[in-house]
């Protein structure tokens, strides 16, 4: 197990007033574990960012792993000392 | 003819005060829809290559499209095309407001201009005949009073019109109209000042035919239908673009300083970009011809520290993103005032901020000092200076003359390495949207190869890949690409829609092909100029050259050879020398420009060698 803080920008920020949250993982935790570590840290996550239900992002929420974007429908295994952030949808205008 | 066509265009040739009127074989509207697709076609045909953008042989054309004016929400605008000055290729940009559906109400699809007026002129468009009148009263002046004495002298017309900027030739001028709706993309507003060309003005009753009207009208009470049960209508009506500045600052979509920040430790508190300070002083919500959304806003007088009038528009989102996070400001006032002037001398918001952060970056680095700006201290986030310099460049007086034409060249006058903080795709500043935070998505999405690959470099509104087809396709028939492709993004509407209008029952298949013409037709006017895209310059911190050490886009870069190498091959463009193949350009039927680009002499042969 590791603990890792995850920093979140644009709107998850928004949704919940939080910059960054703090969870406890296992050692190459998946992109649904992740979700639901940060879920039940901060429910209103679930909904808005992830889908209602499933351990999964919204369209074009992503997460930034140690540089690389990853969407709804990949996945990566998380290491202790590794970077992640929670991105929002690319915006318009 | 189709509907949804006037079916006449008009040419003036401004040395010599001719004016002609034409009516096009239907089958350029058929190929090439309106807008910058027809506008494409006739620079190519018309126009030599090499020509000085900023010369006679230079031809501007403003041209709508067969939604412009129709009962398609959104059909409100109309496009500028001409070589361009500040990228020294193909040039466009587009506005909405009301002078494109009263173009059409006038009489004309279009209008086209070459030569140079010896004196100031406007051309005077009134219900299906046109001349050209003595400007040398607006010379000089701002746009919004061009707009109104043109309007007390025009009763029920609409006005486009250039700014001091566009008169003195500012490479980052705009064409303005609405008192804030402005074609700044491009640098087009100086071709108009080139031509003494100072307005045009569109008057008349003509109505706009419409080949299905009971079905046209069906699709716009759907539309709206639509917007309302979403939610869609009532968010962008009080907010309009302006409505996420704070949370793209810190989201990684604005660049930051330059593009050289991070949001979240360079402007961490952005509360003075949130959307209800961007309302703060609205007066009313107004908008485009016939739109239901009215996305846009028009200000009361300032009356704090910046005293811009009344009528100034509410900010959208590039203006935020230009003069705000990028120049490390969250002063949203200033930004008004900085809008205000860009909009009253016509000037693009999105260069003329990016001309300033860059110009902050050579201050806070050394490369200029007060003595270089006439005093000004040009620090991040330094608000009154941000204003004060705006105001120089627009009028080029001291330190601005040096900025006015654009950073790529702002940064040769400079000298002394000026140019490593000169962010350009091409030539043209970069929209305001970061592809770093998109990333993997970048088939169709915005990345930097969009902007790189781009036949007008920098811009960042008309996608990638196939997807841009969509983008020329919308661009072609005169809508807004936010409130109609919100609605044509799900299932046949733009299909039905342009049959209602036009009556070419043509399917999305057909449809499409023409955008993708249209995307062709504006890379072979770059070819023809000797303009290989994957020679333009980009700044490497567009492609996260090197990668941010921290925030939301920490440890990303793109490989734009390998994004661009997917949208030549997509498009069936050689990877060298991004040539189209000749089979692509056949099957589009540009079989002229397939004899041009692949003569006999280049064909491979087959059999022994003779």
């Amino acid at each position: 197990m590791f603990k890792r803080i995850i920093h979140m920008y644009g709107l998850p920020y928004e949704i919940t007033d939080q910059r960054e949250v703090e969870v406890e993982l296992e050692e190459g935790a998946s992109m649904a574990d992740v979700i639901a570590a940060m879920k039940a840290k901060i429910p209103a996550l679930g909904g808005p960012v992830f889908r209602t239900g499933e351990d999964r992002l919204e369209e074009l929420y992503k997460f930034n792993v140690n540089g690389h974007l990853y969407f709804d429908g990949m996945d990566f295994q998380l290491h202790s000392g590794d970077r992640i952030a929670l991105l929002m949808p690319v915006t318009g205008g | 003819m189709a509907a949804g066509y006037m079916g006449k265009l008009l040419f003036v040739n401004l040395s010599t005060q001719e004016i002609k009127e034409e009516a096009p074989d239907e089958s350029l509207y058929r190929d090439f829809i309106g807008g910058y697709g027809i506008g494409a076609r006739i620079l190519y045909d018309r126009q030599k290559a090499g020509v000085d953008p900023l010369g006679p042989e230079n031809i501007l054309g403003m041209i709508t499209g067969p939604l412009t004016g129709s009962p398609a929400i959104g059909g409100a605008r109309y496009q500028v095309v001409a070589k361009s000055p500040l990228t020294g290729g193909w040039g466009d940009a587009n506005s909405g407001g009301h002078f494109g559906p009263y173009l059409k109400f006038a009489g004309y699809d279009g209008v086209f201009f070459n030569g140079i007026s010896e004196k100031p002129v406007y051309l005077f468009v009134d219900n299906g005949k046109a001349e050209l009148r003595d400007a040398a009263h607006l010379w000089g002046k701002g746009t919004y009073e061009t707009e109104d004495t043109l309007g007390v002298e025009h009763k029920r017309a609409r006005v486009i019109c250039i700014g001091p900027a566009g008169e003195k030739l500012s490479r980052v001028a705009s064409i303005n109209t609405h008192k804030g709706d402005a074609a700044a993309r491009s640098g087009l507003g100086a071709v108009m000042g080139s031509k003494k060309l100072k307005a045009v003005v569109a008057k008349g009753n003509k109505e706009v035919p419409i080949a299905d009207i009971e079905a046209t009208n069906k699709l716009r009470t759907e539309h709206i239908e639509d917007l309302k049960e979403s939610g869609f209508l009532e968010r962008f009506h009080q907010y309009g673009t302006g409505g996420h500045g704070d949370m793209s600052a810190h989201s990684g979509d604005t660049p930051v300083r330059n593009w050289g920040g991070i949001g979240v430790f360079d402007v961490p508190d952005v509360s003075g970009l949130n959307k209800d300070k961007v309302i703060a002083n609205l007066d009313k919500r107004i908008g485009c011809w016939r739109c239901p959304a009215a996305c846009k806003g028009s200000l009361k007088e300032g009356t704090g520290e910046y005293k811009y009038p009344a009528g100034n528009h509410r900010l959208e989102y590039e203006t935020i993103g230009a003069f705000g996070a990028n120049c490390g400001n969250t002063n949203v006032e200033s930004i008004e005032m900085a809008s205000h002037l860009c909009n009253s001398y016509g000037m693009d918001t999105i260069s003329a901020g990016s001309i300033i952060a860059f110009a902050m970056e050579c201050y806070e680095n050394g490369i200029i000092t007060k003595r270089d700006t006439d005093g000004i201290e040009l620090t991040w986030g330094n608000h009154q200076a941000l204003v004060a310099m705006t105001e120089k460049m627009a009028k080029r007086e001291g330190f601005g003359d040096i900025l006015a034409d654009g950073v790529k060249v702002a940064a040769e006058r400079i000298g002394k390495g000026a140019e490593k903080f000169a962010v350009h795709a091409g030539g043209q500043e970069l929209g305001m949207h970061d592809p770093k935070v998109v990333g993997h998505q970048f088939a169709g999405m915005p990345s930097a190869a969009m902007y790189w690959m781009n036949s007008t470099p920098g811009r960042h509104s008309q996608a990638f890949g196939p997807v841009s087809f969509v983008t020329h396709l919308n661009n072609a028939m005169g809508t807004c690409m936010i409130i109609f492709m919100w609605r044509a993004a799900r299932g046949s509407y733009v299909q039905r829609m342009m049959t209602a209008v036009t009556g070419f029952d043509r399917s999305m298949e057909e449809l499409l092909k023409a955008g993708e013409r249209i995307a062709n037709m504006r890379h072979v006017f770059n070819l023809r100029e000797g303009l290989n895209p994957l020679e333009h310059y980009i700044h490497p911190r567009v492609c996260g050259q090197p990668p941010q050490k921290d925030g939301p886009l920490a440890g990303i870069t793109m490989d734009i050879k390998e994004e661009a190498w997917w949208h030549l091959g997509a498009l069936d463009w050689d990877r060298r020398t991004t040539v189209p193949s000749r089979n692509k350009l056949l099957e589009l039927g540009l079989n002229d420009i397939a004899e041009e680009l692949w003569p006999p002499e280049k064909m491979p042969r087959m059999g022994p060698p003779v």
